[in-house]
C-alpha cells in the first residue's frame, strides 16, 4: 500500500489525534496561538509616547527647536522625534528624525496621514519622505505650517528650508511635539524647546508666538519633563 | 506505545505556545500589527490621536444648533440600529461632531472606541474657503484611493473610510469602517 506523510489512500474517515500527532499538534499549536495572540495584536497599543500639545486646536502651524541624540534602539522601527500638527478628523503631518537600527544613524523625515483609521487598518493613505542623515548631537529647527487661515496646504520645513508639502481638509490644527518608540526597551531621550504656534489675530493676521500653555503625555516606562510652556525634555527606558 | 509516540509533538506544540507567550511582552507583534498594513519601507502612523478621549464639549444638539452660524444637518440613511447617541461641540472653530452608535457609549470613549464597534462620526464645520485645491490634490496624489464625488450638488472626495464633501459654506465630513458607496449613501441622504 502506498502511504503518504498522515494519509492513506484507503483512509476516508475522520483521523484521530493518535494517528497523526505531528499534524494534530501542529493545528493545535496555530489555532491557540491565533486565539492567544491576535487580541493583543490587534487591540493593544503599537506606539508608546512621550509627547507634549498646545492645548488649541485653533492654530495654524507649529515650530521649535530639537536635539538629535544617538538613543539606544532595539527594533527594527526604531523611535522618533518630530513636530507635527494633527486636525480634528485625525490626519496629521509631521517633521523630524527617526533612527531605525541599532548602531544606525538617524534619519529626517516628514510623514503626514490622509486617512487615519483604527486597527487593523491604521493609516490608510499614508506618505513618507526621507530627508537625509541626521548628524547625532546637532540641533535642528523644524516648522509645519499654512500661510493663510484659508489654506489647507500645509508645508513643512528642516532648517528654514521647505521639505514637503500636503494639503489636508481643515486650515486650522493642532500644534504638538514628541518621541515615540515602537518597543518600551528603546530610549527617547528628548530635548524640545523654543515651541512656537501660529495664530490668526484679525488685525494683524497670522503670528507666530511662543506656546503660552502647554499640556503632556507619557506612556510609561516614559516621561515628560517641562522646563517652561515652551522648553521640555522626554526620557526613559533603554 | 502510541501514546508514548504522540508525546514528543505535543510536548513540541506546547513548547510553541510557550515561546510566542513569552514574546507577548516584547512589543514583537504589536509591532508586526502596526506595520503590517503599509509597506516595510515606511514606518507605522505616528501621530494617531484615535484613541484618546473625544475632542469636543458634549452638547445637547439643540444647544449646538444656536452655538454654529449653519444649520446641523441629520443623515437619513444610516447602518440598522444606529442613532444619534452624543453631540461634541468644538465652538473655537465651529466644528461639532454627531456621534452615531448602537447605545450611548461610557466617558470618556475615544473615535476608536466609535469606529471600532460600527459607529459612525459625522463633522460639520463652517468652511467658506474654495475646496478645489484640496479636492483635486487629494485625487491626484492618491494612485486612486480617493475619488471625487458629487454629494447632492456640493463637491468632495470619498475613500475606504472617508468622506468629504462641501455645500453652502459648511464642510462636511465621516468617518465609519465603510466602502465609498455605503459613505456616499450616507452623504446623499444628509439634510434631506
Amino acid at each position: 500500500m502506498k502511504r503518504e506523510f498522515c494519509r492513506s489512500e484507503y483512509q476516508v474517515r475522520p483521523r484521530k489525534p493518535t494517528e497523526c500527532p505531528l499534524l494534530w499538534s501542529l493545528a493545535l499549536t496555530a489555532t491557540l496561538s491565533i486565539f492567544l495572540l491576535l487580541p493583543s495584536a490587534i487591540g493593544s497599543e503599537v506606539n508608546w509616547y512621550a509627547r507634549a500639545e498646545y492645548p488649541n486646536g485653533d492654530r495654524y502651524g507649529v515650530a521649535g527647536y530639537n536635539y538629535v541624540y544617538n538613543n539606544y534602539v532595539i527594533s527594527g522601527y526604531g523611535i522618533s522625534e518630530a513636530l507635527a500638527v494633527y486636525f480634528y478628523d485625525y490626519d496629521w503631518f509631521a517633521i523630524g528624525w527617526n533612527k531605525d537600527q541599532a548602531g544606525g544613524s538617524a534619519h529626517f523625515y516628514a510623514d503626514w496621514c490622509f486617512n487615519n483609521l483604527p486597527p487593523p487598518y491604521l493609516c490608510m493613505d499614508y506618505h513618507y519622505v526621507d530627508l537625509g542623515i541626521a548628524t547625532y548631537g546637532t540641533s535642528h529647527s523644524y516648522k509645519v505650517s499654512t500661510s493663510s487661515i484659508t489654506s489647507k496646504t500645509y508645508k513643512a520645513f528642516l532648517d528654514s528650508v521647505a521639505k514637503a508639502q500636503a494639503t489636508f481638509g481643515y486650515s486650522y490644527s493642532k500644534p504638538a511635539a514628541a518621541s515615540e518608540a515602537h518597543d518600551p526597551r528603546d530610549s527617547l531621550t528628548g530635548h524640545y524647546w523654543n515651541l512656537m504656534h501660529q495664530i490668526y489675530i484679525p488685525q494683524t493676521g497670522l503670528q507666530w508666538y511662543y506656546w503660552d500653555a502647554i499640556s503632556t503625555y507619557a506612556d510609561p516606562p516614559y516621561y515628560v519633563t517641562v522646563i517652561s510652556n515652551r522648553e521640555f525634555y522626554t526620557g526613559g527606558q533603554g | 506505545m502510541r501514546r508514548a509516540k504522540t508525546l514528543p509533538y505535543l510536548t513540541l506544540g506546547t513548547a510553541g505556545i510557550l515561546l510566542m507567550l513569552a514574546m507577548l511582552p516584547t512589543g514583537v507583534w504589536q509591532t508586526y500589527a502596526a506595520a503590517s498594513p503599509m509597506s516595510t519601507t515606511q514606518r507605522p502612523y505616528m501621530f494617531s490621536r484615535l484613541a484618546d478621549p473625544f475632542p469636543g464639549q458634549e452638547t445637547p444638539l439643540s444647544t449646538a444648533r444656536a452655538a454654529l452660524p449653519f444649520d446641523i444637518q441629520m443623515p437619513q440613511v444610516l447602518p440598522p440600529n444606529l442613532s444619534l447617541t452624543h453631540v461634541r461641540l468644538v465652538k473655537e472653530v465651529k466644528l461639532v461632531y454627531l456621534i452615531f452608535t448602537t447605545s450611548k457609549l461610557a466617558e470618556p470613549f475615544s473615535a476608536e472606541d466609535v469606529l471600532s464597534s460600527g459607529g459612525i462620526i459625522m463633522m460639520q464645520s463652517w468652511d467658506a474657503a474654495d475646496p478645489t485645491e484640496f479636492i483635486s490634490s487629494r485625487v491626484e496624489q492618491s494612485n486612486g484611493l480617493w475619488k471625487d464625488v458629487n454629494i447632492n450638488g456640493g463637491l468632495g472626495v470619498a475613500s475606504f473610510g472617508k468622506i468629504h464633501w462641501w455645500k453652502n459654506n459648511v464642510h462636511y465630513e465621516i468617518l465609519a469602517l465603510q466602502g465609498i458607496e455605503q459613505l456616499t449613501a450616507i452623504a446623499n441622504s444628509v439634510g434631506r
